[in-house]
This record gives structure tokens, sequence and C-alpha cells, in this order.
């Protein structure tokens, strides 16, 4: 019962300059397929997902639409093939209404003599949201009063008035809360039903595991094996994804080895603007504390109010030791608190510098004799660090732009460490970074624990909350409603519970 | 390795440039340009350009502007005239405070008022200015012979090179430096790392406008006088010598103090040796702002960043 494909992609080949990004690449997708694509950063899957839906062309094979040859010119092209892509990034257009974002460029069916019938428009746009189970998002809303996460559903409802045959969905989740990803799951399982093709990107195997019934691997730009069913499991994802064998404990494995010691940072009786209402909570020497909810629940906020960067309206963070306040990033960099912000490229890295100097930025007090620094203490600090963290490097001089996400991850971390920090916070610390370089943070961040050091850890990610915090803490509405402490026992639906 | 030969491309450029300014103007001179006297008249005219673009340096790595030099070089000289018809040693110290107080009032506004610089420098521009017709009444401030000794050769030219090595240490091994390019480079991470960015740009405002109250001094005791002109267009010359040396306006970790001697003494060369050229006035002016949009085109890297943020 082999069923026609309904986008067959031949022999695929695409460079960027030298870069070989695609060789050779075929893959079938048949219909009722959630078909993930996978592989670690840079081994191709966003170039493949990008040549089918048009963003891209390809340099060399062919794409075969339902028996017809396939060749988008055009990311609009491609969606008038029925072909439709959710992108990591920003996708709607700010400063107009929902409504007008999901009718963007197909105005014409609510005007009459050019003048475009914004009442029909609105309820057509309420009628897809609707359909796509987001009643919530109000149509006549402008679109920048939606959160991030109600802006990719927007996306979405636009994509799904089409006539959709292939819905590409790439690293879309991460992003997204436990609400919006339940939406998606449950728009990828209708596709499916409808016998449409979903191929979806994502780092995040367990997830893939559970709503894929088809998986394409690509390593470096090769195609390596398509799984199907059965033999779609983390282990064997991850081992095909590196080529070769993985070691099995991806987070920590102990369950009764808590270190936790004195308090060192007291958050009292904490509000802020950005929406905590009233935290309290204490973090202990030597013991990772995981920070859950949904993406709005203040746990980005909680992190940057830790660190000196939100002010406190109400109540206050201090040293648990001497109850000195925390109200700026130089005063808590001071006391050694190190803190890794959940956007990467604009608030950890600096991407135009190289680097030696992002990793000994914090640390000139350090290393500098009087006012001298010297740029061999500098080339000490950082080559250590960076050794450390093996950072994937041609040079000390490399700029960070230049790297990949795990690897400027890996920089943002070197520079805490650099400075001898005996707090992290760490804002989603493997958001969209390859399995290899979240087994080595993971590592590393255990270490540290054991060390004597403490981490307070903000996630979305419900398995790596539990995997790695000795205790979790679960936000709702900027309140703390929930404490859990580690165990075997604890399973995400148990904390879910308390987030929604 | 494509990038590296577009950068190093990038470099050079400052280099060629001064090096085609001489030769073109040497020819077209019949060898006046590199006379000995003519060269100490360039050396005069780089010197401002030279204290006022380095001064200035920090500021642009942090990706801000100062438009307001101009009239601080004015208002600086006017001030030290009359205090040097007073007492004649206190003249250069009060110029050069009287520079940083102004140059901190600009950050604050900048810093506390959250006003953009742009909009306060070219603010304080014409404020000053008005302040400066003002205060010289109308007219000029002579100076006492006594302070003529100042305007020396010797003493500018070691000034010159005292200023130059300070301002590369500071700029490549201090944290003054480092913090101001790492700013311009991005101003949340650097932020997120510690960087105290208030006290930064207060710094850098303070400092450029103490070194054009430098610049007003030196002025004023080769003038004999300030006057209500001085150091007319102060601002837009050093913008051009900066990026006639390749600094990028929008600062970061590319800036050099380099950048500003370069493009200071091919600027100082172009304008004198337009003058040797017999060049009508007007024309130099419209030959400089040809030049400030060729160097932008040549040195900027328009792609990754932009000009001015």
């Amino acid at each position: 019962m082999k069923k026609e494909a309904i986008l067959q992609v031949n022999g695929i080949y695409k460079s960027f300059g030298v870069v070989k990004a695609l060789k050779d690449v075929s893959v079938s997708f048949l219909p009722g397929e959630i078909h993930g694509l996978i592989g670690e950063n840079g081994s191709g899957k966003s170039t493949l997902s990008s040549i089918i839906s048009g963003i891209y062309s390809c340099d060399q094979g062919e794409m075969i639409l339902e028996g017809k040859v396939y060749k988008p010119t055009s990311i609009m092209d491609g969606e008038k093939h029925g072909i439709c892509m959710i992108v990591q990034e920003m996708g709607t257009i700010g400063g107009i209404t929902v409504a007008a974002n999901v009718f963007a460029g197909k105005e014409e069916l609510f005007s009459r003599l050019g003048i475009v019938n914004r009442k029909a428009m609105n309820r057509a746009a309420q009628e897809a949201l609707d359909k796509i189970g987001a009643s919530y998002i109000k149509a006549e809303n402008k679109i920048d009063e939606e959160s991030f996460e109600n802006r990719k559903i927007v996306e979405i409802a636009r994509a799904m008035f089409n006539d959709v045959k292939v819905l590409i969905i790439d690293e879309t989740t991460t992003a997204l809360s436990q609400k919006g990803r339940e939406l998606i799951y449950q728009i990828m399982n209708r596709l499916k039903d409808e016998n449409k093709v979903v191929i979806f990107i994502s780092h995040d195997l367990d997830e893939l595991t559970e709503h894929c019934n088809t998986v394409t691997v690509l390593r470096d730009g090769v195609y390596i094996k398509t799984l199907y069913g059965e033999e779609i499991q983390p282990d064997v994802m991850r081992q095909l994804m590196i080529g070769r064998e993985v070691q099995d404990n991806y987070y920590r494995d102990d369950y009764e080895d808590y270190r936790g010691g004195e308090d060192v940072i007291t958050m009292e009786d904490v509000c802020t603007e950005g929406g905590l209402k009233h935290v309290s909570f204490t973090l202990k020497k030597g013991e990772i504390l995981g920070i859950g909810g949904l993406t709005d629940s203040g746990m980005h906020d909680l992190g940057r109010t830790v660190f000196g960067l939100e002010k406190c309206e109400k109540g206050s963070v201090y040293l648990s030791s001497s109850g000195e306040k925390i109200q700026s990033p130089q005063k808590a960099i001071r006391h050694k608190i190190g803190y890794v912000s959940k956007n990467r490229d604009k608030e950890s890295i600096l991407n135009q510098s190289n680097i030696m100097d992002n990793i000994c930025l914090p640390s000139y007090d350090k290393i500098r004799q009087g006012i001298y620094i010297a740029p061999k203490a500098e080339r000490n600090l950082a080559q250590q660090e960076s050794d450390v963290l093996k950072i994937k490097m041609s040079s000390l001089k490399q700029l960070c732009g230049q790297l990949s996400g795990g690897n400027k991850q890996k920089v943002a971390l070197a520079k805490w460490l650099g400075n001898d920090s005996d707090i992290l916070i760490l804002d989603c610390p493997t958001r969209g970074i390859d399995v290899g370089v979240k087994a080595a943070i993971y590592k590393l961040m255990d270490d540290y624990r054991k060390e004597g050091k403490s981490i307070l850890m903000i996630s979305e990610e419900l398995p790596e909350l539990i995997g790695m915090s000795d205790r979790i803490l679960i936000l709702k509405d900027g309140m703390v409603t929930k404490e859990f402490k580690r165990s075997r026992e604890l399973t995400e639906s148990e904390a879910i519970k308390y987030m929604i | 390795m494509k990038i590296k030969e577009k950068i190093k491309i990038r470099e050079i450029v400052p280099f060629l440039s001064l090096i085609a300014v001489i030769v073109f103007f040497e020819i077209v001179t019949n060898g006046t340009l590199l006379t000995l006297k003519n060269m100490k008249l360039i050396f005069n005219q780089a010197f401002v350009l030279i204290i006022g673009s380095v001064a200035c340096s920090f500021i642009v790595a942090q990706g801000d502007v100062d438009f307001s030099m101009g009239s601080m070089v004015g208002i600086t000289a006017v001030c030290a005239a009359w205090v040097s018809q007073v007492a004649g040693g206190l003249a250069l110290p009060a110029a050069m405070i009287l520079g940083a107080v102004l140059g901190i009032i600009n950050g604050i506004l900048f810093v506390k008022f959250k006003i953009p610089s742009f909009v306060v420098t070219l603010s304080t521009l014409m404020v000053l200015r008005g302040l400066t017709i003002f205060i010289a009444g109308g007219g000029s401030v002579s100076v006492p012979f006594s302070l003529y000794k100042y305007d020396s050769f010797p003493l500018k030219l070691i000034l010159c090179i005292v200023v130059i090595l300070a301002a590369t240490f500071c700029f490549n091994y201090t944290k003054l430096g480092k913090w101001s390019k790492a700013i311009g480079s991005g101003i949340t991470a650097a932020h997120q790392s510690g960087v105290p960015i208030g006290k930064m740009r207060l710094f850098g405002y303070g400092l450029s406008a103490a070194m054009c109250g430098l610049c007003g001094f030196f002025n004023m005791v080769r003038a004999g006088s300030a006057a209500t002109n001085t150091g007319n267009f102060f601002e837009t010359d050093i913008l051009i010598a900066l990026v006639l040396g390749g600094m990028p306006l929008s600062g970061g970790s590319t800036s050099k103090i380099r950048c500003a001697v370069i493009g200071s003494l091919t600027l100082a060369i172009l304008i004198n040796g337009m003058v040797c050229w017999n060049l009508n006035e007007k024309v130099q002016q419209g030959i400089k702002g040809i030049i400030f949009l060729i160097a932008v085109w040549l040195t900027f890297d328009k792609k990754n960043t932009s000009l001015i943020k």
C-alpha cells in the first residue's frame, strides 16, 4: 500500500559561496506524514525547508509536487502552490491589525472598488482564528499588542487559510509556551488526518518522538536516514545526528545527591512592572533552582530582577549573608553573579566583537594591573575558558557573529566562568542549541553545582527543568504557584497543572 | 578568507588616500606642499584636528556623535581670552574645566533626560554659539602678548604626541577604551556585562569637550584673540577627518585612534593643498563635502551596521 508522495525532493544541491549546505539530498513526503527534519546546527535542515518554501532556489536537483515539477520563484509563489512556512523569527507585519496580517496580500477578497471592507475582513479573520482553536486572539486588535506567541499563532492562521498541502514549521515551538505548542500540535494532527504533509523542524527530540510519524536526519548537508514509526527514538536520532554513540545520561542522573547549603540570594515579596506579584524565594549554595512557567508568567522577568536589570516596585532582592540589595548589573557582578539572557544575540553576546573581547568583558577588574589591561592576560583568560568549554573557533580573534548558536552560548557562559561567578542566572540556556552542545552545558551545570556554586535556571522546557533542577518553582501570572523537590516521580503533566 | 581580504582593503584605504592627497597636491602646487614652511602650516592645522578627533574617539566608539565641538572651541576660547586678561596662567585650565563642565552637561541631558545625543549636541552647538557671541560682545577678545609664546611648534608637537600616545593607551589597554568599544558593539549586552553605560557617556562627552577647551586655547594664542566665529565648522571637520581615517561612526570594536590621526592629517593636507592651489573658498567647501561622501562610501561597511545609531 505505497502511497503517492505529495512532495518529492530529488538530488538537491545548494551552496552558499564555498560552503556546501546541501549535497544530493532526496526525500519523499507522503500524505498524512508529520515529517520531522533533524540535524545539528548547520546540517542543512533550514536550507532544505527554505528551498521547499521558495525562499532560496536550489543549484541542482528538482522537486515534484503532486506529480508536477515544482519550481517556486518566491515564498509567495510557494504559498500559491499550497506550501506554507512558519519561521523561527518574527513573520508578522507591525502597525496593522491581526486581521490585516491574516489577509496580507489578499485584501482584494474583501474589497469593492478598492475599498477594503474591514468588518468582513475582521469577521473572516476571527473565523480563521476560531477554526484553529485560537478564539482568544481578537482579529480587530493591533498586532503589536499581541505577545510573541500570539503573533506566531496569527501566522499559523494565515497559513491555514490558504489551501495548505505542505506546512513547514521551523523551530517555532521552542519560542512558544505549552499552550501555544498544544495548539500547534493540534493543527499538525489535523493536517495529518486530512492527508496533508507537515514538515516539522525541532531540536527537541522528545517533542519529535511524541508527534512525528516520520523523521529524516541530515548531517553536514547530507541525507543520512529516514526513520518510521517505532524507529523514532531519541537515542537513535541523537546517534544518527552526531554520527557516533552518545552517552545516555543526557541530564544528571542522581536523585539523592542534594548539596544545597546556606542561602545565597533572597528575593522577598517582590512586585515589578514586568508582572511579578509578591514573589519570594531563596537560592541556596550548591543547588540548581529551576524556574518554570508559561512565557508570560513572569519567569524571564524574575531572572532579570535578580540580576538588577529590573526595578522592584515593592520588596527587594538581596544577598542573604549581608542583606546588601542588588539594584544594578554592576552590583550583581561585583557579588559574583552572572546572567545569560534568553535573547543571546542582542543581550549576551557582542556579535561585532571577537571572542576574546566577549569573554573578557566582565573580567577587566580581575585581570587589570593598575589601570593597564595586558593583552597577554586577556589572551590567557580567554584561552583558558574557551578550552574549558571547548568552543569551536578558528582563533580567539574570530568575530562572535560568525559562530553557531551553540558556540555563541558557550562564549556567553565562558564570560561568567572566567569572572569566577558563584551564582549563575541562566535564562533558557539551551534554546535553539543542538544536542552535542546541550549535553556539554548540562554537564557543566552539574559540575558547577558540585563545586558548591548556585544556578538559577529559567526554562520553558519541562524535561530540562525536571532533569536538572534540585528544586523547581512554578510561576503563573507572576506568582509562585508550586514548589517541587527533585524526584524521579515528578512528571511533566504534574508540573503543567500548576502552570495553566 | 574573503571576509579577511575585505577588512584589509578597508583598513588600507585611509593610508592610500593620505598618500594620494600628498602626491596629488605636491604635483599640482609644484612642490610647495612639502616645503618646511608649509609643513609647519599643515601641522598647525592638523594639531587641533588631531586633538579634537582623538578626544572624541571615545564617544564615537560608543556609537554617539558630538556635534557641539565647534561651539565648545568657540566658547572656551572666548572665556579663556577674558580670563587671560586677568591672569594669563589660568587661561588654559579655565578653558579645559569649562569645556569639561559643558561636556558633562551634554552627557547629563543625554543620559538623565534621555534626549538622543545628536539632538542634544546640535542644540548645544547652537545655544553655545549664541552665548559665545553674547560673551564676546559681538566682536573679538584680544589676548595679552605674554601668551603668544605658547604658540610654539615644539610645544605643540610634544603635546600632540603625548595626547596620541595617552589616548592610544587608554583606548586599547584600559577599561575606558574597552568599555567604550563594547557599548558601540552592543549596548544591551555591554550593560548586562557590567559596563556602566551612563558613566561612560558622561566621560565621553566630558573628555571631548575638555579637549575642545585645549583646542580653544591654542586657537586663541595662535590668532592672538578669540572671536565669535572661533571654531566654526570644527565639528564637521572632525567628522570628515574621522571618516577619512576609516573610523566607523557607529562605533564598536573596529574603532581605532589611528583612524583619527590619519584622517586629521589627510584633511589638514587637503585643506592646505587647496589653499596652495589657489582654489576659491566656496569651491573648497564643496570639495570637502564631496570628499566626505566618497569617504563614507569607501570606508563604511554598509551591509552590517548603520552609520549613525
